[in-house]
């Protein structure tokens, strides 16, 4: 531990090259708390966003008009607009507009902080392209089968749950990873709220050792390894959900 | 290991090379604002009052105007009239923006420090100086630093006192990008107080609309000076922008331009002033 501290602070000595993140304990345990955080953050909207794709999905097939058009109107709000600027719009928007608590100092302070904010708009991003992957993988489980299902007496939650989910799902497998990893990515953008994941870390170390163009290698390994971690994770579950001879492999 | 040894020599020859490129270059950023006839100017514009756009746009301030004043002694120097394009920028990227060349003098409410000098080339004297206070409601309790120990802070991303001041008094900090966004989030309450310059706080505090409810809560401490900067490698331009900035203190320039733009004046200025005006 102590040599590779020695090696990296000569590196800089020598080089230019500093990397205050592997010789100085400080910034070193920032650096990975922030990345703790990006995992954190990006496994709970990862999760959230698939409940509002399968959810929204199922709500888009209802009889009751009303609900539909909510879903509709849900997924062209998310669709169509950066999600930057959604949010901006929940943390600063609508954030000073939430109930308030109070602090130890008896001032109010907002219910929802910055990290929670962050999941949700996060979530209700990817959520909005999961619905439409959703229904295009429903709408590929062929009629026949879901008749089929229904004669058996299936009712219509039931047969979603147990027929039509779990085939749609084989379905649209590849085009919900795509959207999940754009998801692990997008989760850098919450630095603009100050949630200290890596990226925010990472800006504030090069802010306080001027070590940009070096901190800046160091987001994209961060980033490359831990989206390529999270795309083997999700080709594994891929090819554990293979159906031979209804998906291709 | 023969590759890598001829790496590393191509490497050596590399960095001599640029080592050379750079000191040949004594006057080229000269030289380039003659040929352009314009000087590139980073500088702040959401720092009132130093920098500030007024209602119609238009960028002004306490540094604005020094600019200004560069811009006519580089006429008087080059012998042509010289225009000013100013870019705006933020405290997380006006020391790089610089350092790249994207501008060829900065001056942006930066304040001075070894680490900085070892990439930008620093003018001395320095202009003006400032500390850190904490801004906040006039109902939190804090009266003395040690209150904030453990607190969630609002401040910006950028900004020198940010780890300094997280270690020294264990604060959570919210760093945000801009300073709007900075000071939106502490009067939505996601803070207890910003951290933040002295000279900063006492000019928003003017504005009674908006900060009526809020006050400096603590005394000033750590106050650092201000640097003007311009790139490592042309001493012309920078003994142009070193005589600017003796002359500044010397006629009292800066303590007028306080009086102009209604900041308190600061001990640092006036010193400055007596020490110069006697030489």
């Amino acid at each position: 531990m102590e040599s590779i501290q020695a090696w990296f602070r000569r590196l800089y000595d020598e080089t230019g090259i500093n990397l205050t993140i592997f010789y100085d304990p400080w910034d070193g345990l920032k650096y990975l708390k922030g990345i703790g955080l990006t995992i954190e953050l990006a496994v709970l909207s990862v999760l959230l966003s698939l409940v509002v794709g399968v959810v929204g999905a199922w709500l888009q097939g209802v009889r009751f008009a009303p609900l539909r058009w909510l879903v509709y109107g849900y997924i062209q709000f998310f669709r169509n607009t950066p999600p930057l600027a959604q949010l901006y719009f929940f943390y600063f928007g609508l954030g000073a507009l939430v109930p308030t608590t109070t602090n130890a100092f008896g001032l109010a302070e907002p219910i929802l902080n910055n990290f929670q904010w962050a999941v949700i708009a996060l979530s209700f991003f990817a959520g909005a392209f999961n619905v439409e992957i959703f229904r295009s993988g429903i709408e590929a489980v062929p009629h026949t089968t879901v008749e089929a299902a229904r004669a058996l007496g299936y009712s219509r939650l039931k047969s979603y749950i147990h027929i039509v989910l779990p085939l749609a799902i084989r379905i649209c497998l590849p085009s919900l990873n795509n959207n999940l990893v754009n998801l692990v990515k997008t989760t850098a953008i919450a630095y603009a709220i100050a949630v200290p994941e890596a990226l925010y870390v990472a800006n504030q170390l090069w802010s306080d050792n001027l070590n940009v163009p070096e901190m800046m290698n160091v987001v994209l390994v961060t980033y490359l390894t831990l989206v390529g971690l999270f795309v083997f994770g999700v080709s594994r579950i891929e090819r554990a959900l293979h159906v031979p001879g209804y998906t291709p492999s | 290991m023969t590759a890598v040894k001829r790496m590393a020599g191509g490497a050596v020859v590399l960095g001599l090379a640029l080592a050379v490129a750079g000191t040949a270059q004594a006057g080229a950023v000269l030289d380039k604002i003659k040929e352009r006839g314009e000087i590139v100017a980073c500088i702040k514009v959401d720092y009132r009052p130093f920098g500030f756009r007024d209602p119609s746009g238009t960028m002004i301030g306490l540094e604005h105007d020094l600019v200004d004043d560069i811009q006519v002694r580089l006429t008087a120097a080059l012998g042509k009239p010289i225009k000013v394009q100013r870019i705006p920028v933020i405290a997380a990227n006006r020391v790089q923006f610089l350092e790249q060349g994207k501008c060829d003098m900065l001056m942006a409410t930066m304040t001075d420090t070894p680490e900085r000098r070892r990439l930008i080339h620093i003018v001395e004297p320095n202009y003006y100086a400032s500390g850190i206070t904490v801004m906040a409601k006039k109902s939190t309790p804090i009266k003395k630093w040690d209150d904030i120990r453990g607190q969630t802070l609002c401040t910006s991303q950028g900004a020198f006192w940010n780890k300094e001041y997280e270690r020294k008094y264990e604060l959570k900090l919210l760093a945000f990008a801009g300073i709007a966004e900075s000071e939106q989030a502490l009067r939505d309450g996601r803070c207890i107080g910003s951290l933040t310059d002295d000279s900063l706080a006492a000019s928003r505090l003017t504005d009674k609309e908006i900060w009526g409810d809020y006050e400096i809560k603590l005394p000033t401490q750590d106050t650092k000076p201000w640097g003007l900067a311009v790139q490592h490698g042309d001493n012309e331009l920078f003994k142009i922008m070193t005589d600017a900035s003796i002359d500044w203190h010397k006629t009292g320039k800066i303590v007028e331009l306080e009086k102009k733009w209604g900041i308190v004046p600061t001990d640092f200025v006036k010193d400055m002033h007596e020490k110069y005006k006697a030489k």
